[in-house]
């Protein structure tokens, strides 16, 4: 029977959830960049030669020309802030324990930008152009996770 | 007559305005003759003088090492209740942090005593103020400042305010 409704609160309701879950999988260049991460510390770009176009983590195929590539290229572990942002509330609007410093970093060797923490930002405001170094996990914590990288240390007195 | 301090307040320092606000401050804001610099209020009324001790001040470096310090700019000029001028720091939010924080930590300061439902940080230029100040201000603005460290400051008997003790924000080394 179709009927319009004109008083939402007659209608019977029943609470319930749904459950959802998610499995996302880093893809091919993913699995070879946290393989990579976990098991040698190292920072995995992939280039494109036909653009000379470093990615920064290595991808599956270049953004502009399509061309398919590999997990070819080192990079880091040093780089440049190109932006960052300070968060003092959660997603919630709720007050942090303690602030955290958001970073766009492109590493050495990189034209991408890789975005995470950064860390000890020091008794000076962080610059836009300062010199980051990259700061890892003890290899016996690593699981081969973005997390393995606990994020970027301004290197004091060098800029980008 | 007691000749105890008397009151006490937590606030960043902002000497970038000193020039476009000293002169102004000066004539209109008693807390400048008093001996306070241009600033944001991070805290006031904090604790009595004589009860900060060391694990307060242990805990307030402890509570700003864990800050940053950071960039902001005093965009324009606004007002409380039309009387009120002040300079408005735009981000707001580190501010509102600080004193979110403090009165965390120290549950019997809240901001002016609970006068207010909302913090709005703010660097006072006059308590009566007029349009021909903030056509004075206007010029100068923006003032772009760096938050780097914050003053304790406390009130003493002859009703002048020194510092007591600097908090810089963020880790050391």
């Amino acid at each position: 029977m179709l009927e319009k409704t004109t008083r939402p609160r007659d209608v019977r309701r029943w609470p319930g959830a749904i459950p959802v879950r998610h499995r996302y999988t880093p893809g091919v260049a993913g699995e070879v960049f946290f393989t990579a991460l976990r098991d040698e510390g190292v920072l995995l770009g992939s280039r494109c030669g036909r653009c000379d176009l470093v990615y920064a983590p290595s991808r599956s195929f270049c953004e502009r020309c399509f061309s398919g590539l590999v997990p070819d290229t080192e990079v880091g572990p040093g780089g440049e802030l190109v932006s960052f942002t300070i968060a003092f509330v959660d997603v919630d609007g709720a007050s942090l324990e303690e602030p955290i410093v958001y970073g766009l970093v492109r590493l050495e060797g990189a034209d991408t930008a890789f975005l995470h923490r950064v860390l000890d930002a020091g008794e000076e405001p962080l610059e836009i152009g300062e010199h980051v170094e990259v700061v890892l996990r003890p290899q016996a914590e690593r699981t081969g996770s973005i997390l393995d990288i606990e994020g970027f240390r301004p290197v004091e007195g060098l800029t980008g | 007559m007691s000749t105890e301090p008397r009151s006490s307040a937590l606030l960043v320092p902002v000497p970038e305005a000193e020039p476009l606000v000293a002169e102004l401050r000066l004539a209109h804001d008693p807390a400048a003759a008093a001996g306070i610099p241009a600033h944001v209020t991070l805290l006031y009324p904090f604790v009595e003088p004589s009860s900060i001790g060391d694990q307060a001040l242990e805990d307030l470096r402890t509570l700003f090492a864990a800050s940053t310090p950071f960039r902001f700019q005093l965009l324009e000029t606004r007002w409380f209740s039309e009387e009120v001028l002040y300079l408005a720091p735009e981000p707001a939010a580190p501010f509102v942090w600080m004193t979110e924080r403090l009165v965390s930590r120290f549950p019997a300061c809240t901001p002016y005593g609970g006068a207010f439902d909302e913090i709005v940080p703010h660097l006072t230029v006059a308590m009566r103020g007029s349009r021909e100040m903030v056509a004075e201000l206007r010029p100068g603005l923006p003032v772009d400042a760096v938050a780097a460290e914050i003053l304790l400051m406390i009130e003493g008997a002859d009703d002048r305010w020194s510092v007591r003790e600097r908090f810089p924000l963020g880790k050391r080394g």
